[in-house]
């Protein structure tokens, strides 16, 4: 009690608190001292009290109370009430209570007593599952293992598991990739180290790793489309816990798959319910989708290009027209000696009021039931989404179903097993350029009504005649083209435990993970009979992609303990064979109208096929020694061999160790009180990470000819085929990439838990990076997939917890994570002083350099004279510098999240949010915003001619230069401030207009749930209901120059590997949802 | 338990070590496509891909800039040719299409057929690799070339001047010519070769052609250096007698001629007719004006009378012309050939070989040929009357030669014209383009590829579009 005091006084977080703990226990020791001073002998006597929680004050029935020493005692009743007969010679009471320090209360005089208990630190023997499924206490991990718990992922009725894991952990970063329903996910845990790979974690269900590819071509700039990846095809209701192993001490077992961290996911687990009946649950979720943001537009502007007829102007896709007066004008195209008139005026929310209300159903029911010896758990989920664009044609549905179960066989072997089915059936709104609906939506002039033209087929809007020649009516896009998405996956696992000796454990799984997708899209035949720039033949295609993996792992798990000491021991093999195939095939130019089949065209189909294969064995061993509970030691070493790389570098070896001491250990117990657990952890590893299958020879494809619009595809008439020497370039030399890292970590927690800080620091090195290095096409070839330079990642992470209340009513927790990571591509191979990282547009770059973070934007800029003066051409715009110059980079320099519950009685306020701070983004959005004159900034200076301040033109040449000062104004009215914003056009703002500042801060989740009463379930068969207004993004703060994109939206997922983090090229909006939510258990 | 202990970690052993076996892992070999393709395919593949590019955007940079075809209003795709103000990102990827496409699987056919003295197989790669370098180095003037297409074991091959270039171009088509094409070993190429289905005598005419296209590239520096050479080629006069083609093309989309799939299908509205050569032809009456272009229609799908645009005024005639239908366009079709020499070409440069090195006469003689053979291309009538004494196309020498070499030139092979412009000065009837960034000068190079610039040290530094290449006036 009297370290409470101590403890209190020292709270440092909550003045309320402070008072009102001070108080009572004021009044409690007064109250001891009083009885204290009473001498009563006595004969057998009978004694009572009440046991109380120290946390709340409520009172602890079923606590044992015995008289120290004897036999004597007795249990507490429902109102934590006893009543004992106590002899002479008792001196001592000691009660105990499950959870909670026992206590001891010497007996005086009195008759009734007042016990206090307080909770034990309950984290301290904490299970985490960590690699191989093996569970491990919290204490003994030398590195930092992050625990997301049910509650935490299904909080607000997220359909995506990984999404839901955003601003929760230090370290971990999730991008979702566009309001698409069902749009994939990118989560990144402590920065990219790998220039090839995706840099996506692995993902673990049950102990066997699965699939997180992508279907659907995530990687074309234009007609991307995005079917999610396979991870965020789980349905978290499923999930009981997620461990997060972010450094590679905690990884290494997993193998070359974990070299950049692992996503551990258990499953929930059949059990009964209170009353021992099957135990029956169901969660519901209705959200409603808007944009969260649309880019602010000018609307001072109407349509046009440049300042010629009226005519003219009639047919552009932009505001660079007049300005606007109100007065009635003509418009669009005249059709039958008739034409429109409106008025000329800004219609604000012409694009707002284009997006629909997104509705997202998300429902899981579960039934199970368990015993000592067996358990069962099925379940069924569903989601079923329509996204914001109007219609149907982006949708998104699930179906789930899981079926787990565990038995006993006599008392040596357990049998558990899974199966789990998933069927879902998306539409998608594709991406980029060519018949795009975000890319007519962003031309619209500002005085042109979108939704007016919902009738595609009203003369005034049809494929003729719509307003614009340049973009087509994106109604008729949404409705006339297609496609339809479609994938069937089963995953499941099978594990065999055999308890050989007490003190030995063999482990058989198998787990294996198929999926078959088709996916068909088509193009309507669309031919105006105006010159069209969106011309179209008509397209068919089918496409089928399955895969198949399957991993076997056989562990003996050995533990013993002497003495003080306890020895593990694990040995374990491993082989993982993962294979997938495509095929598709695609006719352009139909024959039919509306009729999409690949039969439906003359001309000769493209086909494709694409198989692929890989293996990986894996042979490890683990050994763990404790001391006394207080320090542990881990020794882990892998060795694998990849059928991807070279046959003489097939075979790699990585070791890696780990400490852990819990110095609270060695605390009194009068600074336990203060540090209620203390643990420092330090840790080195290695990891090994193959390469992608097939990169070790040249190889001959079949020849394609491209210029970046078209191709000359063969076989050419005749037929004659052709195969052409590939450019990429074989190399017999290819080995594994190495990342090593150390880590120190401390997890101190004081005042029984109610303060929490962890803390890590890691310095992680890759060497060997495998990349795909470009070659100048001089040599003969464009690339070679090789090993160079060196990747370093350092960082820190925090996690702070504090519980500023609590009390039997109320209380209100909260945590904050910071990372900062310090990312370097620290060398490469001689000779390259630049790698070009596969993303970026012709006009602005995405590379890396040797010095530099990995993902540096390079694009012109305006030349400058040597004194700095901005040299600009006879029209008074800037011209650009001959090289291409470093615009920026695009990691963040740190995030953060911030999580805040508060429960008060029945109610609990959930809010989380989620902060990223610097980088830059590639925003196509932002590209068109400039090259149409319809974002606000390009209404500066009310568009009157200016002279760009401290400007220079050059009389003389470009090798002997004259620079005089610079007198010519940007024309307002020719069209040349059009140039002045538009980057495609070598003179005015250059690339660095369509780069974004990354940062944001997002209020991620917001949550209100009311847990009935008991009471007023009683007379129901419902044991425990919840019901909850949810909302999820609802409100985004960015920087002022940002005024067009949420700046998470990332177009590319995560198939192009670190393309993902160049940018959206016209991706729809993100979305912010609003809702409820629905969970009862029986 | 002991004995299972052991037993165990005996098993662990063996399922790790035999699975380990090099069978297991050996499946890298990338089923999706082959590792070994005979010389057929390869060439195939070569041929195309050189056609590719000279017939898609060298023709599409070569029409504008011989003023063949103007930016069409309405539009603004090809804006920086006419400005001059082009970039290195620009004509990148046909440069690295060229090097690591037909460059390259052309140099794989001629080491093969060099190491098995397969010399049909060698004399085809080998010239129409040399087409293709010597065309590189028209534009570019420093290209990779001694140290070019070698892969990693020079992964930053230097730039040759292109002087040099074209002295090694003319002694490695003379080894090749000179290879013994009836040895044994000689292989009957055929269908995969798409230009003259291996004939080989054909092809022998292509190389004195091309060697007679190099020399003539002295005229401005060291105009004796090949005097004797030009003369023997001239009395021997084995020149190409047929175009020399690519038609291997079907009329469905990504399978047609390339200016036509990219320039006037994918990017429609874009190229129109020049004003140039529009007025020329116009101004002459002549027939091939409505073989060269497509008049636009009215509204009744008739007709109108043929129009094309100046150079750079497709801001400025914007209320004129509102779009591309108010303007004719280049007549070319998806089946279209791509012309690597027409024989109206082959024509004129035997005319100025013989103006410059052998007889007026004769000169003359392939002059009025060349126009005869440029009708018949086109499928124009023919008009004798044109090059009569007096008339609008009598031979007046040099310019004559040029100026018809340029129309003939239209849809066909017009970069050739855009560098005979820049090494003869010819025709005299260019215009300054209305958005020019270089003021009344022409463009002379394209600027060296933004990919090399990354990747490739020893690319040189940026040279303007304006600065001659060595062989320029």
């Amino acid at each position: 009690m009297f370290f409470e005091i101590s403890i209190y006084e020292r709270s440092i977080f909550n003045f309320k608190y402070k008072f009102m703990s001070m108080k009572k226990i004021s009044l409690l020791l007064a109250f001891l001292v009083f009885i204290g001073l009473q001498v009563v002998l006595a004969q057998t006597r009978d004694i009572s009290g009440t046991v109380t929680s120290a946390d709340d004050g409520t009172s602890i029935p079923g606590a044992s109370v015995v008289v120290k020493g004897t036999t004597l005692g007795t249990i507490t009743n429902m109102d934590g009430k006893f009543t004992l007969k106590v002899p002479p010679t008792a001196k001592v009471l000691v009660v105990t209570f499950v959870g909670m320090t026992s206590s001891e209360v010497a007996i005086t005089g009195l008759n009734n007593y007042e016990v206090v208990l307080k909770a034990k630190t309950v984290s301290v023997d904490e299970v985490i599952v960590t690699a191989m499924g093996i569970k491990r206490s919290e204490k003994s991990l030398g590195y930092s293992a992050a625990k997301v718990s049910n509650e935490d992922i299904n909080s607000t009725g997220n359909s995506s598991m990984m999404n839901s894991l955003q601003g929760k952990i230090a370290g971990v970063n999730v991008s979702s990739a566009s309001g698409a329903p069902g749009a994939s996910s990118r989560v990144v845990l402590r920065g990219v180290s790998s220039l090839g790979g995706s840099n996506q974690p692995l993902y673990v269900i049950d102990g066997v790793p699965i699939n997180n590819s992508m279907a659907g071509s995530s990687t074309a700039i234009n007609g991307g489309l995005d079917f999610g990846n396979r991870a965020n095809d789980i349905n978290p209701e499923d999930i009981q816990e997620m461990t997060v192993l972010k450094g590679g001490s905690g990884s290494a077992l997993y193998g070359s798959r974990a070299a950049n961290g692992v996503i551990i996911i258990t499953t929930k687990k059949g059990a009964a319910s209170r009353k021992g009946n099957a135990k029956i649950e169901f969660s519901h979720s209705t959200t409603m989708e808007n944009p969260l943001r649309l880019p602010d537009f000018q609307n001072e502007f109407g349509q046009g290009w440049y300042d010629g007829t009226l005519a003219a102007n009639l047919e552009e896709n932009g505001s660079w027209g007049a300005k606007f007066d109100g007065k009635n004008r003509i418009w669009g195209h005249e059709v039958d000696n008739q034409q429109k008139y409106k008025p000329y005026v800004a219609l604000k929310d012409n694009v707002r009021d284009f997006f629909e209300t997104g509705l997202t159903n998300n429902t899981t029911a579960s039934v199970s039931n368990g015993t000592e010896r067996s358990t069962f758990f099925l379940s069924y989920g569903n989601v079923n989404a329509d996204g914001i664009m109007p219609g149907n044609s982006d949708s998104y549905k699930r179906n789930t179903i899981s079926l787990r179960g565990s038995s006993k066989f006599g008392e040596k072997i357990n049998v558990s097993g899974s199966i789990n089915y998933i069927r879902k059936d998306s539409r998608f709104v594709p991406t980029g350029q060519e018949q795009s609906v975000m890319d007519a939506i962003w031309q619209t002039p500002r005085d042109i009504s979108i939704v007016d033209q919902k009738d595609y087929k009203d003369k005034f809007n049809n494929v003729d005649n719509y307003y614009t020649v340049f973009a087509q009516n994106p109604y008729y896009v949404l409705n006339e083209h297609g496609n339809k998405f479609r994938d069937n996956r089963i995953y499941g696992n099978i594990s065999v435990d055999y308890t050989i000796l007490p003190w030995m454990t063999a482990t058989y799984r198998v787990g294996t993970d198929v999926s078959n997708a088709t996916l068909k899209s088509w193009r309507a035949i669309t031919l105006s009979n105006r010159a069209s720039y969106n011309d179209e033949v008509g397209r068919v295609s089918e496409s089928s992609y399955s895969t198949t993996e399957i991993t076997s792992d056989f562990l003996l798990n050995m533990t013993k303990k002497i003495n003080d000491f306890n020895f593990g021991l694990v040995l374990g093999q491993s082989v993982n064979q993962r294979e997938s195939r495509n095929q598709a095939a695609e006719v352009i130019g139909l024959s039919l109208p509306g009729f999409y089949d690949l039969s439906n065209s003359a001309s000769t189909p493209t086909v494709l096929g694409y198989i692929s294969k890989r293996r990986l064995v894996g042979a490890y061993a683990t050994v763990d020694l404790s001391w006394k509970q207080m320090l542990f030691a881990n020794f882990s070493g892998r060795n694998d061999w990849s059928s991807t790389l070279a046959a003489k570098n097939r075979s790699f070896f990585y070791p890696s160790a780990s400490v852990s001491f819990l110095f609270s250990e060695l605390l009194k117990d009068k600074m336990k009180d203060i540090i209620s657990y203390g643990k420092i952890r330090l840790g080195i590893s290695q990891t090994g990470n193959d390469a992608g299958v097939y990169l070790v020879n040249s190889i001959y494809p079949q020849t394609v000819l491209s210029d970046g619009y078209r191709n000359l595809n063969f076989p050419l008439a005749g037929p004659i085929n052709g195969f052409s020497l590939g450019n990429r370039l074989g190399n017999d030399n290819l080995k594994s990439e190495l990342t090593s890292e150390k880590e120190i970590g401390a997890d101190v927690r004081f005042f029984q838990n109610r303060l929490g800080v962890d803390f890590s620091y890691y310095d992680r090195t890759t060497t060997d990076l495998i990349w795909n290095v470009t070659l100048p096409s001089s040599t003969g070839y464009t690339s070679q997939t090789m090993n160079l330079g060196k990747v370093t990642n350092k960082g820190i992470e925090l996690m702070v917890t504090v519980v500023p209340v609590k009390t039997k009513d109320l209380q209100w927790k909260l945590s904050w994570n910071f990372a900062k990571n310090n990312n370097l591509l620290v060398e490469l191979t001689p000779g390259l002083d630049q790698i070009d990282l596969g993303a970026g547009t012709s006009t602005v770059g995405f590379v890396a350099r040797p010095g530099m973070p990995i993902g540096l934007f390079e694009g012109l800029v305006a030349q400058t004279t040597p004194d700095g003066k901005v040299v600009v051409n006879s029209s008074g715009l800037p011209v650009s510098s001959p090289e291409r110059q470093i615009l920026g980079a695009a990691q963040y320099k740190y995030t953060m999240g911030g999580n805040s519950s508060i429960t008060w009685k029945g109610l609990t306020f959930l809010a989380s949010v989620d902060v990223r701070q610097g980088g830059l983004m590639y925003s196509r959005t932002a590209e068109m915003m400039y090259f149409t004159g319809n974002g606000s900034q390009t209404a500066y200076n009310d568009r009157q001619p200016f002279i760009i301040p401290n400007s220079v033109q050059n009389v003389g040449t470009s090798t002997a230069p004259v620079y005089v000062e610079n007198t010519v104004p940007i024309a307002g009215g020719d069209g040349n401030m059009n140039l002045f914003y538009n980057q495609t056009y070598s003179a005015g703002k250059f690339g660095k207009l369509s780069l974004l500042d990354r940062s944001f801060v997002k209020l991620r989740e917001l949550s209100l749930s009311y847990h009935l009463p008991k009471s007023l379930l009683a007379k129901t068969p419902i044991s425990s209901a919840d019901i909850s207004v949810i909302g999820r993004n609802l409100f985004l703060w960015t920087p002022k120059s940002n005024t067009f994109v949420d700046p998470e939206s990332t177009t590319f997922g995560d198939e192009r590997g670190l393309g993902a983090d160049y940018g959206e090229y016209g991706a729809t909006p993100t979305t912010r949802s609003l809702g409820f939510s629905l969970r009862l258990t029986l | 338990m002991k004995k299972l202990f052991y037993y165990t970690l005996l098993l662990i052993t063996v399922v790790a070590t035999t699975s380990c076996s090099d069978s297991f892992f050996n499946i890298n070999d990338d089923p999706n496509n082959p590792v070994v393709v005979g010389n057929e395919f390869v060439l195939t593949s070569g041929l195309a891909g050189s056609a590719y590019v000279a017939g898609g955007y060298y023709e599409a940079i070569g029409g504008f800039w011989s003023q063949h075809y103007a930016q069409s209003t309405g539009a603004s795709q090809w804006a920086t040719w006419e400005e001059f103000s082009i970039d290195e990102g620009d004509f990148d990827r046909q440069f690295t299409s060229l090097y690591a496409g037909a460059l390259m699987d052309l140099q794989v056919v001629r080491d093969r057929s060099l190491a098995s003295s397969d010399w049909s197989y060698y004399l085809t790669s080998t010239l129409m690799q040399s087409y293709d370098f010597a065309m590189l180095a028209d534009f570019y003037d420093q290209i990779p070339f001694s140290e070019a297409l070698v892969g990693v074991k020079k992964i930053t091959p230097k730039y040759d001047d292109g002087k040099n270039v074209c002295d090694s171009l003319i002694a490695r088509i003379d080894v090749a010519l000179a290879k013994n094409l009836s040895a044994s070993t000689v292989s009957t190429i055929g269908k995969s070769d798409i230009i003259f289905e291996g004939d080989m005598d054909k092809w022998t005419r292509f190389g004195n052609t091309l060697k007679l296209k190099l020399y003539l590239r002295y005229v401005n520096v060291d105009a004796n250096k090949y005097k004797s050479q030009i003369q023997a080629l001239l009395t021997a006069n084995k020149f190409l007698n047929v175009s020399a083609t690519m038609t291997a093309f079907k009329d469905e989309e990504n399978n047609r001629n390339p200016f036509y799939e990219t320039f006037m299908d994918r990017l429609n509205g874009n190229v129109a007719a020049s004003k140039t050569l529009v007025d020329v032809l116009k101004n002459n009456n002549d027939a091939r004006l409505n073989a060269i272009y497509i008049a636009p229609l009215d509204k009744n799908k008739i007709p109108l009378p043929q129009v094309g645009i100046g150079q750079g005024r497709y801001k400025a005639d914007q209320a004129i012309y509102a779009t591309i239908a108010n303007l004719s366009t280049p007549n070319v079709t998806g089946l279209s050939p791509v012309y690597f020499f027409t024989l109206p070409e082959v024509d004129f440069l035997i005319a100025e070989a013989q103006f410059r090195y052998g007889t007026a006469a004769t000169a003359k003689t392939f002059y009025e040929k060349g126009i005869e053979d440029s009708y018949k291309l086109y499928k124009a009538t023919s008009q004798p009357a044109l090059y009569a004494a007096g008339a609008a196309y009598e031979y007046k020498g040099l310019e004559s030669i040029i100026t018809q070499k340029w129309i003939a030139a239209a849809n066909c092979n017009a970069a050739e014209s855009f560098f005979d412009f820049n090494r003869t000065g010819f025709p005299s009837n260019f215009t300054v383009s209305a958005v020019s960034s270089i003021g009344t000068r022409y463009p002379q190079r394209l600027l060296f590829p933004d990919s090399e610039r990354k990747a490739n040290p020893n690319t040189p530094a940026r040279k303007s579009i304006d600065v001659k290449v060595w062989w320029a006036k």
